[in-house]
Order: structure tokens, then sequence, then C-alpha cells
């Protein structure tokens, strides 16, 4: 009898999966279908305003509450968002102003979204940075709620809300921005936030100026992302960087992250503290040698000549290969190697012909 | 005869248990899989998605046997991969062919004499060779017979990247798996291996990594294969995702960093399954050093597979993959049921001891003791019949499901015909493929010591790119 009921149970687990199955295709093809219709319906509607606009005349204020009640549902700004879009790419300028005569339905709805699940209230900052409206927030007032959404489990919510707030043009709000981020506990990619800032459209100075004022306010890694920044943004700030490079009590990650600095943009008073750096470990750890061996290859001259050969015969394999490289980019030959060649190290002798050989290499290949 | 009765009613209720618990898995995990894709289809809708490139550094490192005819079309669509920062090494593992020679011809390739770091033990090297005219650096290193771990580890000493893909020469990546795979590293923090997903590709047309003809294999078995794999895939890989459950990234395609495994102690020579056994110590290795990490699966980062089209060649591959499970299960059987390693030990180990390395045992025991039962007059056959009819279509319904879930989530369109021909197929799998797979796992132990550094060769046709 038991076995009995359990086919039972197998049969309903059975017509349940069935009927999953086919709901689920329904809903998904109507979704489909009403997207295309809403669309098409706000198209037409949003032409309507333009053409007022266009003579002369402003947005209805029936149409903006139309917008606010219509746009709380996913389904709406989707479509909205569809329409907008065709339109944009023929009447651009019209768009801009209509936005901008709309901006209090977005204000309005910014409030409504931020209650929201994750994966829709990610959408809304999406669009608000889509189109730019955050240009029309004169006095800020979404600030506050943009940073507030930073905060999210979902990192499309804050990549996105990042990505708004980067169209704002303000450093101060990136900086505070950066802040809630460091403090949040999710777990936001080191190159989603240094990629992201590389986007930041607004003053740059401006903006270095301000992040070097909080910079002790900030996290390790959030202060290793800021100077990959600036590193990769070509933003230069010699002084700053030099003082981390000097200050030998300063974290490992960010002393490391001056020295490829000072490899990128190399200057006089870098040199002798690299060198020291690549020469000897005393009570360092191995990747202090390593990436200044590979810094140095900014640094031609006796000195460093000297320094990278002695690397060559280093016990760490990271060490010696970035030794070798240097040497390679700095252009010398198997003849200024000679001692390295005649030498005793089969290692530091394979390396360094390695390098060599794939110069050479490379220098037939852009013949050819 | 009473006692001979009871023992066979214990036998029967036990194999309903079994089936019961069977069936409840795949519908978990069927709901679990089609609710995660429908999910994903939403959140892009939604622009959960990142709108930029973010280039995870990644080396693709490919392991080659006697793969002369296939290897230059595979470098070809690799080369062809929409993504900007990666490098592709090819592994030459000591082939009897002209695998080296075709590449270096076809590529101009030239030799070098680059010291490798050896992080992991392999066989050495006999030669290198690199290009630097293409799109990206290309490295062919040819070494001494090994088999395809030892091959993947020398590929793991010449990475130059923090993060290794592991695909086979003969497979085909979709133009954008490589911006997909790494999208829950940057998801997620501690993300330590992301399995991509297999679509067997026999008369699929692609052009550079791009469906442009999209029709179910001709071939019976191989169309029955993709439903396998569709079942597969989207049931219990989403399932076991949820709870970083996953044992089994395939070696056709999944993405690792270097740094773990390498402290883990890379691919294991001892095996034939590889790419499970990798997967099942980077567990051990993380919870026993108690490092955070996660295994994740990208359910839309597609590897494009030729699955075989013979009987006989299935039967060699089916047996190579229960080996290498019954090898890995028995390597971790500390796992087992063991607290320490939570859901991993408790749930995804005990699924893949008694569902998949015990049951064809199982599966062949139960249609023994039914034909003895019918021998001795103890069968209620209508009974019998009813409940294995309902088994075969609740099964088949999942298997559809999973079928149609994937067709509708990557934005595939089938044929009518091919609709039809799936729902007919679906049935003669789960009644028919199923058991004569069973039966070949169940010898699959037969001669194995002799198979350890074997590459389980199959005969392929070009794949369509």
């Amino acid at each position: 009898m038991k076995i009995e009921i359990m086919i039972y149970a197998y049969i309903a687990i059975c017509v349940s999966m069935i009927l999953y199955n086919i709901v689920y295709v329904f809903i998904l093809k109507h979704r489909e279908k009403a997207l295309g219709t809403n669309s098409a319906k706000l198209e037409k509607v949003i032409l309507d305003e333009l053409e007022r606009i266009k003579s002369g005349d402003e947005v209805l204020e029936g149409h903006k509450k139309f917008l606010k009640k219509s746009l709380q549902r996913t389904a709406g700004i989707t479509a909205f968002d569809k329409a907008l879009e065709n339109i944009f790419k023929i009447e651009p300028k019209l768009c801009e102003e209509y936005l901008m005569q709309t901006y209090s339905v977005f204000e309005y709805l910014t409030h409504k979204y931020i209650s929201r699940d994750t994966i829709k209230i990610a959408y809304f900052p999406y669009i608000l940075q889509k189109y730019n409206i955050l240009k029309h927030d004169k006095e800020g007032k979404l600030t506050d709620i943009l940073l507030e959404l930073l905060r999210s489990v979902n990192v499309y919510c804050r990549e996105n809300t990042l990505k708004a707030i980067y169209s704002i043009k303000n450093p101060e709000i990136v900086v505070l921005a950066l802040k809630v981020i460091d403090k949040n506990l999710s777990f936001h990619h080191p190159k989603l936030i240094c990629d992201g800032l590389l986007n930041f459209k607004g003053d740059k100075e401006n903006l270095k100026e301000m992040l070097f004022e909080s910079f002790n306010a900030y996290s390790v890694k959030m202060q290793l992302n800021i100077l990959n920044y600036l590193r990769f943004g070509n933003i230069r700030c010699d002084k700053e960087m030099l003082e981390l490079l000097s200050n030998e009590k300063a974290n490992s990650e960010l002393r490391f992250a001056a020295i490829r600095y000072f490899e990128k943009f190399p200057i006089k008073e870098a040199e002798s503290i690299i060198q020291a750096l690549a020469e000897n470990l005393e009570g360092r750890t191995w990747e202090y040698q390593a990436i200044a061996s590979s810094a140095l290859k900014s640094y031609p001259g006796d000195v460093t000549f000297r320094i990278l050969v002695e690397n060559l015969s280093s016990t760490n394999w990271h060490i010696r290969q970035n030794s070798a490289i240097s040497l390679e980019r700095q252009g010398y030959t198997y003849h200024d190697l000679i001692s390295v060649f005649d030498g005793n190290d089969r290692f530091a002798r394979e390396i360094m012909r390695d390098r060599l050989d794939k110069r050479n290499a490379e220098k037939e290949a852009m013949k050819a | 005869m009473e006692t001979i009765k009871n023992i066979f009613d214990i036998i029967s209720v036990g194999f309903v248990i079994y089936l019961i618990g069977y069936s409840t898995f795949l519908f978990l995990s069927v709901v679990v899989g089609a609710s995660t894709l429908y999910k994903k289809k939403m959140q892009d809708r939604l622009m959960n998605k990142f709108t930029d490139n973010y280039f995870v550094p990644i080396t693709i490192v490919v392991p080659a046997y006697n793969e002369e005819v296939t290897v230059v079309q595979t470098v070809k669509s690799l080369l062809s991969l929409d993504y900007n920062l990666y490098e592709i090494v090819v592994v030459d593992d000591g082939s009897k062919d002209e695998t080296s020679r075709v590449l270096i011809e076809a590529y101009n390739m030239h030799p070098v004499r680059r010291p490798l770091h050896r992080s992991i033990a392999c066989q050495p090297e006999e030669f290198i060779y690199e290009s630097h005219e293409q799109k990206v650096p290309l490295t062919l290193i040819r070494k001494k017979n090994g088999g395809k771990a030892d091959a993947l580890n020398m590929g793991i000493n010449a990475a130059q990247y923090p993060y290794f893909i592991c695909m086979d020469a003969d497979s085909v990546l979709q133009y954008d798996s490589l911006k997909k795979i790494v999208i829950p590293v940057l998801e997620e923090e501690n993300v330590v291996a992301v399995g991509g997903t297999v679509r067997p590709c026999n008369d699929v047309t692609l052009n550079e990594g791009r469906v442009i003809k999209y029709r179910l294999p001709k071939n019976i078995l191989a169309c029955m294969q993709l439903l396998e794999y569709d079942r597969s895939f989207l049931a219990s890989r989403i399932l076991f995702d949820h709870f970083n459950g996953s044992l089994i990234i395939s070696g056709a395609f999944g993405m690792f960093k270097k740094e773990t495994v390498i402290a883990a102690g890379g691919y294991d020579h001892g095996t034939m399954g590889e790419d499970m056994e990798l997967v099942v110590k980077l567990h051990s290795y993380c919870l026993t050093n108690q490092i955070p990490y996660s295994i994740k699966y990208a359910t839309d980062a597609v590897c494009w597979t030729q699955v075989p089209e013979k009987l006989g060649d299935l039967k060699k591959q089916r047996k190579r993959w229960h080996l290498g499970l019954f090898q890995t299960m028995w390597k971790h059987k500390k796992m087992m049921a063991n607290p320490k390693f939570g859901a991993v030990g408790f749930i995804s180990y005990m699924y893949f001891l008694f569902y998949e390395l015990l049951s064809p045992f199982i599966e062949v025991f139960g249609v023994f003791t039914m034909a003895l039962a019918y021998c001795i007059d103890l069968l209620n056959l209508p009974f019998m019949i009813l409940f294995m009819l309902i088994y075969a279509s609740y099964n088949s319904i999942l298997t559809l499901t999973a079928f149609f879930s994937r067709i509708q989530t990557i934005d595939l369109t089938v044929t009518f015909k091919d609709c039809m021909k799936a729902i007919m197929l679906c049935f003669f799998e789960v009644t028919t493929l199923r058991f004569v797979m069973a039966f070949v796992r169940l010898t699959a132990f037969k001669g194995y010591k002799k198979k350890k550094l074997d590459w389980g060769r199959i005969e392929r046709k070009g794949i369509n790119i």
C-alpha cells in the first residue's frame, strides 16, 4: 500500500512539472509580446509630447502623471526604455529637452524603486545613466538615494549606480561613493572600481586631489584601487607616490603600486630607491625585488645593469625572469651580456637567451 | 517461499525508494535549473549585467594528442574569440602523428628556448615554439607522452596569466565564451573555478565561434546524447552551484585560478577523470585549509563539442568516465558524509556515490531481480509495467523541460521537425540508452589498469566551422 502512495506522489510531481513548464512558457510569450505592444504605444505618446516641445509648448502635466504611474511597473519602464531608445536616434536634442522637463518623474520614481527587489532596482540607475538624466538634478536631491543603492547586495545594482554617479561628473560624489563601497560588506571587484573610475569624464585633476585628501579614510584595498586608477588613467601624482615609495612602514601592496607607477612614469628621485629595493631584500619579501627588477627597465644605467645581471642569478624564478626582461628591453646584446653567457649559472643563461631570442624574432616578424 | 517473498518485498521497497529519491532530485534540480535560467534571462532584460568589457587575463590550455586533423581549426577558432586579454598554449603530449608540424606551419611559429617555471611536476618538454604574429600570443609545447593530466600540468606551468582555461583540442568555444566565463569572478570574491556549458555540435554550423545554423544531430545516438547533456547541465550542475557543491567541471571547458590549482597540486596523473578529480581536490584542499572559496557554473559560457556517433565510441567514452568517477570517489573517500566537508560531503558526494557510481549496479540488479521474480511468479506484471511507464514518462518530461528551457534561454531556435524528434527520442533515451549505458558502465572496470595514460580516442567528424 505504501508503494502505491509513493507512486501517486510520483504522478503528482510529474503533473506539477508539466504545468510549471506550460505556465512558464505562456508567461514568457505573453511578456515578450506585451513589451513590443507597450513600447510602440509609448513611442507614439512620447512623439506627441516631442511635437509639443518642438512647437514651444511644455510637456503636459497629464503625461507626467501617466509616466509616474506606468513607469512604476517593470514592464512599463522596459517599454519606455525601448521606445525612448528608438526616438533618441532620430531626435536626440528634443529627447534631451523632454527628459529635462520630465525630470520630476524620475525623481519621484527613484523613491519608488528603492524599495523594490534588487534586480528591478538595478535597472533604474541604468536608465538614469543611459539617458544622462542626473545632469538635470541640479540640487543633488538624488545623491543620497544613489549612495544608498551602493549598499545593495546585488553587484549589478551597485555597478549601474556607480556608472550613474560617474555620469554626474562631480568628483565630490565619486569620493563619497567610493567610501560607501569601501564600507560595504559586499564584494565589489577591484577591476570594476578601477576600470569604472576610468570612465569618469569630469575634472580628473580635481578628483585626484580629493581622493588624496581622503586617502587615509579608505581601506588598503580601496587605496590600491585608487593608485591603480591613477596609473592606468595616466594621472600624474609623483609627489604622493614618492612619499609612498619612500615610506618603509607603508603597506607592501601600496608600495608595489608606487613602484609600478614609477616604472610607467620614471623620475630621477625614484631611481635610487627602486635600485635599492631591487638590489637586496633586507628583510622584505621577494616580491619587492621582483617588482623593482621589472621597474628598472625604465632606469637604464651602469648601476641598474649591475643589479639586473646579479639578479639573473637569483634563486627566485620571478626575480630572474623580470631582470631578464628589463635587460632585454634596455637593448643589451649578447656581447654586452657576455659575462652571463660565459658564466656558470645555467638558469641565468637560459632565461637571458630566451629573452634575446624573442626580441630577435619580434624584429624579424616586424621586418616581414 | 514466504521468506523469498519477503526478500523480494524488501528489494522492491528499496528500489521504489531509490527511484523516488532520484526522481525527487531530478525534479528539484530541473525546477531550480529552469527557474535559474529564467531568472538569468530576466536579469539580462533588466540590465543586471556588465555592459562594459572587463578583461581578466586568461591562458587557454589546449592539450593535444594525435590531433593533426583538428588542431589548426581549433586554434583558428580560439584566435577569433571576442576577448582582448588571453594567450593560447597548445601542449602536444608526444603525438605519434604530425600535430606539432601542422601547427608550426599553419601559424609560422618559431623555436624558442624558453625556460619554464615548473610549479607542478610533469614530463619534460622536447621543444617549444611561439608565434607573436597572431592576435594573441600562441605557444606550442611538445613534451614526452604522459597523458592528458600531465599535458594540462605542463600547460599550467607555461601559463603566464592568473586564470587558465582547459579545453579539448577538438572542441570549439563560442565567440563570447571567455567574456561569459569570467563573469562569476567579477561577481563574487574567492572564485577558484568556473565551469562552462558543453553542448554537442554534431550537424551545427559554426562560423568563428558563432552559431550560423542550429539543428539537432541527424544521428540518433548523438541526438539522444544532446538531450542527456541538456538534462545533466541544466539539472544537477545548477542545483549544486546553489550550495557550492559542484563536483564536476567538464574537461572540455572550465576556468581555474592558477594559484589555487598549483597549491592543491594540479591535475592528478593517476586518474582518468582528471577534470572531476581536480574539482573534488579543490573542495578538499580549500575546506581542509579553511580557505574561503567558491566553484561556480556559468550557464551561458558555451563550448561546442562533437559527441560520439558510434555506439562503440560512446561505450569507450562512458567506460572511461565511469572509471574516472570511481578513481576520484575512491581517492577522496574521506569526504563521504564527513561533516568537515559540509554539503559537499553530505549531498554532492552521496549523490555521485548512489546515483552515478553505483547506479549501473543498482539498475542492472533491478532488472535481474525483476526477471527472477517473474520466473518464480512473484511479479505483479501490470503494476510493474505501469510503474516503469510512469517512471519513463516522468524522466522524459524532465528531459524535455531541460531541453526546451535551454533552447529558450540561450536564444536558439529549433524547427518543428526537431522538436518532434526531441519529443520522440527522449522516451527512447530514458528507456533504452540509459539501460545500455548502465551495462556499459558496469563493465568499465574490466582491464582498467592498462588504460591509465590512454587518451581515450573516439572517432570524430570535423566540426562545421
